[in-house]
């Protein structure tokens, strides 16, 4: 009786770990799933915090224009300071449309060397939220002007049933 | 207290167990690291057009008989047709009247079906998400019908322009 009582404890030690790989391997499955289905990095600061939107297209990787709070950002290079820009009266802004031009060139020579490529002047512009259109349409007039006519307006996603 | 038999049993049961120590380890490895890469936001786009220069001069036909035309201002939105204003809906407190915006495009949608082209046009001091919104609820409405909702596309195509700051929209309706 004694060595059956001092064996007890060692069979009760094994823990039972099918829910809890259940839990797991879902989890796996999903996260591994939304992680592949990523493609662009969310710069989440306080100077550009993108607004919300029900779009379901999905951004292509190509040149990017960020317009935050305080400057004005084309490919991680500052070019202009949005108060600056906004204090102007003319539509154009001139630094950023000369970095525009260079991007413009830099993508037709790219676009002239592959055997496929046309330049078709795709940019992606993100915007911080609280910046008046006046802003935007001087971003948006200087690009054009730099014959990048496709704009894609980054936002965030939203639930579809919280619009209406 | 179990008996003999009993304990022989379990003790059989114990043994065909499978060993998953060492894929417990990798789930436990693999679970924080897709979590820390894992974005629950994700970023989606807003496709516009805009005319360069090139196609700026080529463009001096005759404007087409209906343009729809959304007027965001500080006090409200009008909804125009290229002529006059259709509707014109004032600001309650500090939010946008987006339902009946929606509502009054719906009402559009149904008398011209065949047309998808809508302009925003917005006063320089609109916030960026403003227009965002107003984007949104021209693309497209979410309707109930018999209790399930549903998303209809109202005027896809979205292009957006100025429009210098004038005396309130209901005024002109």
């Amino acid at each position: 009786m004694r060595t059956l009582r001092r064996h007890r404890p060692s069979m009760a030690a094994t823990l039972s770990m099918v829910s809890l790989m259940d839990i797991f391997t879902i989890l796996l499955l999903f996260l591994l799933t939304s992680a592949t289905t990523e493609h662009q990095v969310v710069p989440a600061t306080d100077v550009l915090k993108l607004p919300s939107s029900t779009s379901e297209l999905l951004p292509n990787v190509t040149l990017t224009i960020m317009v935050t709070a305080q400057d004005i950002i084309v490919d991680d290079k500052p070019v202009a300071k949005v108060t600056a820009a906004l204090e102007q009266p003319d539509l154009l802004i001139a630094e950023l449309y000369q970095e525009m031009t260079y991007q413009a060139e830099k993508a037709k020579f790219i676009a002239g060397q592959t055997a496929d490529g046309a330049f078709r002047g795709t940019v992606n512009v993100m915007a911080h939220k609280t910046l008046p259109f006046r802003l935007l349409s001087k971003v948006l007039y200087t690009s054009a002007q730099a014959e990048f006519g496709n704009v894609s307006l980054s936002v965030m996603q939203r639930e579809k049933g919280a619009a209406a | 207290m179990p008996s003999a038999g009993l304990l022989r049993r379990r003790r059989h049961a114990a043994e065909h167990e499978l060993s998953i120590t060492a894929f417990m380890n990798l789930m436990v490895v693999l679970i924080p690291f897709l979590l820390v890469i894992a974005v629950f936001s994700r970023i989606v786009t807003l496709e516009l057009y805009l005319p360069t220069p090139s196609e700026q001069q080529a463009q001096s036909q005759a404007p087409p008989a209906f343009s729809l035309t959304i007027f965001l201002r500080q006090d409200g939105i009008a909804v125009g047709n290229g002529r006059e204003i259709l509707a014109g809906l004032i600001k309650q407190g500090a939010d946008y009247p987006w339902e009946e915006l929606s509502k009054v495009l719906q009402r559009v949608k149904k008398e011209f079906p065949g047309e998808d082209t809508v302009a925003i046009l917005a006063e320089p001091t609109i916030e960026y998400e403003t227009l965002v919104r107003a984007m949104d609820v021209s693309r497209m409405a979410v309707v109930e019908e018999g209790g399930a909702k549903r998303s209809i596309a109202l005027f896809p195509n979205v292009s957006i322009g100025e429009v210098e700051a004038a005396p309130a929209p209901g005024a002109a309706s």
